[in-house]
């Protein structure tokens, strides 16, 4: 891993310098031109691919089948017509507009549920433009209540705002077809903080950064999500912020501006997802490392950027803590319970066998918890993580999920075959990827965790593979230190086995969407 | 390669097309369409003299077959009674009748000949035999299995015309067709429920240029990154963290 230059940059021409070794025209001194950085034609050629897979997701797949997404486009609708933020128990969940939609489309009766079909019949369709048509204007505005995306943050909604008003002209299906294209392009910003990830981790070396962005971006479940309109795809472009915020921190060194805009994104991320703050351990030990490196009188300025970078977060995520406080909000998500509930004799011995099961065969003498399947870690992290469309029901062939386990697990010891060679070499930062680490461990911990508060207090699985898919740029990292191990002259091919791969399964996976949904 | 990669991944992306389309002339379907409804339970017990109808349903595919879900208390069920009526005329486009056993909540299918796409139509079912005369009681009919509105909101069923909270399973049924044959159609459904107008048919090219750009452009992207690639295998040296 390969220290930059420090210097004073800042802005995307400083961006483009750390991560562009292209060859660049000779501009005159004095053209205006001159210091403006192009993007890297490679990252550039990936962003088109990415952008033309994901809007055909955002339109093949039909509306409100993906992960809750009625309910986020009743938080859209409910902030696009002026009525705030939703949770108002009075009220509807979701508009008249909306209802009437849903159900002449028959989405609602579809999402889950294999044996149903959205409605095919054109004449249907012509009926409910009637009858839309008829709706009169408050029909728009007569939802905002309670629902499970209720409690999200807004910052998500605030930004989908934008297209809900550029469509307000048109049906709800243009205003929702619209926030998914919106959508979309958090997708090609999460490409280019991985691609910047790569360049601060391995340093400028085009084709690791390409591994790692090419990952990130065409990993079908990323795809699938960012073409929707659902907060995680925004949620994936700020942890891919933070992530190279934080890296470019540890090996530049602490800086009031890098402080700051390092934990800056991370309250971003909070106003986001709540799901951010479990990057908190990671953030704060970006932090400590880089206080710790300066030395002698430059120790004071860290502790007062340290100080200053913590100020940011307060600003954002205390932000919103006191604004929910006032609004009598929840700010996190909160746990009911259920006569299903799995009250626990011995927590500590509960939480263990739980996480035994997780990961490893249940045992004889465990506990069996209802729900669950026989190996979650396959079931919730490689299949799901993959590729379970739709609303979970859309799965790929279990072969290709064994053939994918079978490249995630290569991948991954190969990723740490690398590191530990590049160690032994005297080339690794170890802050880095003991900062990855503990960002990884924070989302599997806090995920884990929620799991089990909710197994104890209503029963049953939480876990979902996509909640992991906001560590998607360190497993193109890791994809990236693999193709290390590959000698020169092979390295083209495995790079274009994997982009091969990954545009097939990518094939594959808008096939069975296409089979689900209109076969 | 080298010199090529965009070949190579449209070549990827080509091969996996050609399994996908291979996978699909060989799967066959005889689905036409479906109500989408769950057998969660009983939606309408049929004796004596009850007609149980759901309606409206648009039929957007010709379909021959209806298949239900039913059950009986007698380990062999009434037969039963399908017909399919123009709605709201009540004009009878096809009809059939279930001979065969049945007792637990099974999925049974009766032929009703041709019914065109296009029409909008009501299923009646109706108990036969002595489970069908007047003062059968519950317990000698059949139990239409079904689900509390689950079809869409413009459709639901009628008991001897009272409508009732509840849905029937109805799967209309067709002649098999394989996967491939369907892509046209499945394009046309595709673009429903879409924002402005838009067909199958430019649908079809919109993918093909999807199906063409993406691997030329990564293949592109790939071709200028190995053009700079000169670095030996490994992660390359580190320097120490530098201070500013």
């Amino acid at each position: 891993m390969r220290a930059e230059p420090a210097g004073p940059r800042t802005g995307w021409g400083s961006v483009a310098g750390v991560t562009s070794s292209e060859p660049r025209p000779t501009v005159p001194s004095g053209s205006r031109r001159a210091g403006r950085r192009r993007v890297p034609a490679p990252l550039a050629y990936l962003l088109g691919a990415v952008l033309l897979v994901t809007l055909t997701w955002a339109y093949v797949i039909p509306p409100w089948q993906a992960p809750d997404e009625d309910h986020h486009f009743a938080y859209v609708q409910t902030l696009g017509e002026g009525l705030g933020l939703p949770g108002d128990e009075d009220r509807p969940e979701q508009s008249t507009e909306q209802r009437l939609a849903t159900s002449r489309s028959n989405a609602e009766q579809t999402a889950q549920v294999l044996i149903t079909e959205l409605e095919w019949s054109e004449t249907a369709y012509r009926r409910w433009q009637r009858d839309d048509g008829a709706l009169p204007p408050g029909a728009r505005r007569d939802g905002g209540g309670v629902n499970p995306a209720s409690t999200n943050p807004p910052l998500y909604y605030f930004v989908a705002w934008v297209p809900y008003q550029l469509a307000r002209s048109g049906d709800v299906f243009a205003r929702l077809y619209l926030g998914r294209a919106f959508s979309a392009l958090f997708l090609l910003a999460t490409v280019t903080f991985a691609w910047l990830l790569a360049g601060e981790v391995f340093g400028p070396r085009r084709p690791l950064q390409l591994a790692t962005a090419a990952v990130t971006g065409l990993e079908p479940m990323m795809t699938f999500i960012s073409g929707s309109l659902n907060p995680d795809s925004m949620l994936y472009a700020v942890w891919a912020l933070a992530l190279w915020l934080g890296v470019r921190l540890l090996r530049r060194g602490l800086t009031a501006g890098r402080g700051i805009a390092f934990f800056a994104a991370v309250g971003v991320g909070t106003l986001v997802k709540a799901t951010t703050l479990v990057m908190l351990p990671g953030a704060l030990l970006v932090l400590a490392v880089g206080v710790v490196r300066r030395r002698g009188e430059g120790r004071r300025g860290a502790v007062l950027s340290g100080v200053a970078a913590l100020g940011a977060l307060g600003v954002l995520a205390g932000g919103w803590l006191v604004a929910t406080t006032a609004l009598g909000r929840p700010a996190l998500f909160q746990i009911g319970t259920t006569e299903d509930a799995v009250p626990p004799e011995s927590p500590v011995r509960l939480l263990a066998s739980y996480l035994w099961q997780f990961y490893l065969p249940k045992l004889p003498f465990q506990q069996e918890f209802t729900g669950f399947p026989p190996l979650p870690v396959y079931d919730f992290w490689i299949k799901q993580g993959w590729g379970a469309f739709g609303s979970l029901e859309v799965a790929l062939p279990e072969p290709v999920y064994l053939l994918l386990a079978a490249v995630t697990a290569t991948t991954l010891v190969a990723g740490v075959v690398a590191l530990v060679r590049a160690g032994r070499a005297g080339h690794v930062d170890w802050a880095v990827p003991a900062f990855f680490a503990v960002v990884a461990l924070g989302l599997l911990g806090g995920l884990h965790w929620t799991e089990y508060r909710l197994l104890v207090a209503v029963g049953g699985p939480f876990s979902q593979g996509r909640y992991l898919l906001p560590l998607v740029p360190l497993a193109g990292l890791a994809a990236a230190a693999a193709l290390t191990l590959v000698p020169r002259r092979g390295r083209s091919a495995a790079l274009a086995a994997g982009l091969g791969g990954l545009l097939a399964v990518q094939a594959l996976s808008l096939a069975v969407v296409v089979g689900r949904f209109y076969a | 390669m080298r010199s090529r990669p965009e070949l190579v991944l449209l070549l990827a992306v080509g091969l996996t097309l050609a399994a996908i389309a291979a996978g699909a002339s060989i799967k066959t379907t005889t689905l036409a369409f479906t109500l989408g409804v769950s057998p969660d339970d009983q939606a309408v017990g049929l004796y004596g003299n009850r007609v149980a109808c759901q309606q409206p349903i648009d039929v957007p595919v010709a379909f021959q077959t209806v298949a239900f879900a039913v059950a009986a208390d007698d380990p062999s069920g009434p037969p039963l009674s399908v017909e399919v009526r123009s709605f709201p005329e009540g004009r009878r486009l096809g009809a059939g009748r279930l001979d065969d056993e049945y007792t637990y909540a099974v999925s049974r299918s009766v032929k009703v000949g041709s019914i065109p796409a296009g029409e909008r139509v009501s299923v009646c079912f109706r108990a036969l035999g002595d489970a069908g005369a007047p003062g059968a009681e519950e317990d000698e009919g059949a139990r239409l299995q079904g689900g509390p509105s689950q079809a869409a909101r413009s459709s639901a069923v009628f008991l001897n015309g009272r409508q009732r909270p509840d849905d029937l399973t109805l799967v209309f049924l067709r002649e098999p067709r394989t996967l491939l044959s369907l892509v046209p159609e499945m394009l046309d459904r595709a673009t429903l429920w879409r924002p402005g107008p838009s067909s199958g048919a430019l649908l079809a090219v919109l993918l093909a240029i999807v199906a063409i750009s993406s691997p030329l452009l990564l293949g592109r992207a790939l071709g200028r990154v190995m053009e700079l690639d000169d670095e030996p295998p490994g992660i390359p040296a580190d320097a120490r963290p530098t201070e500013s």
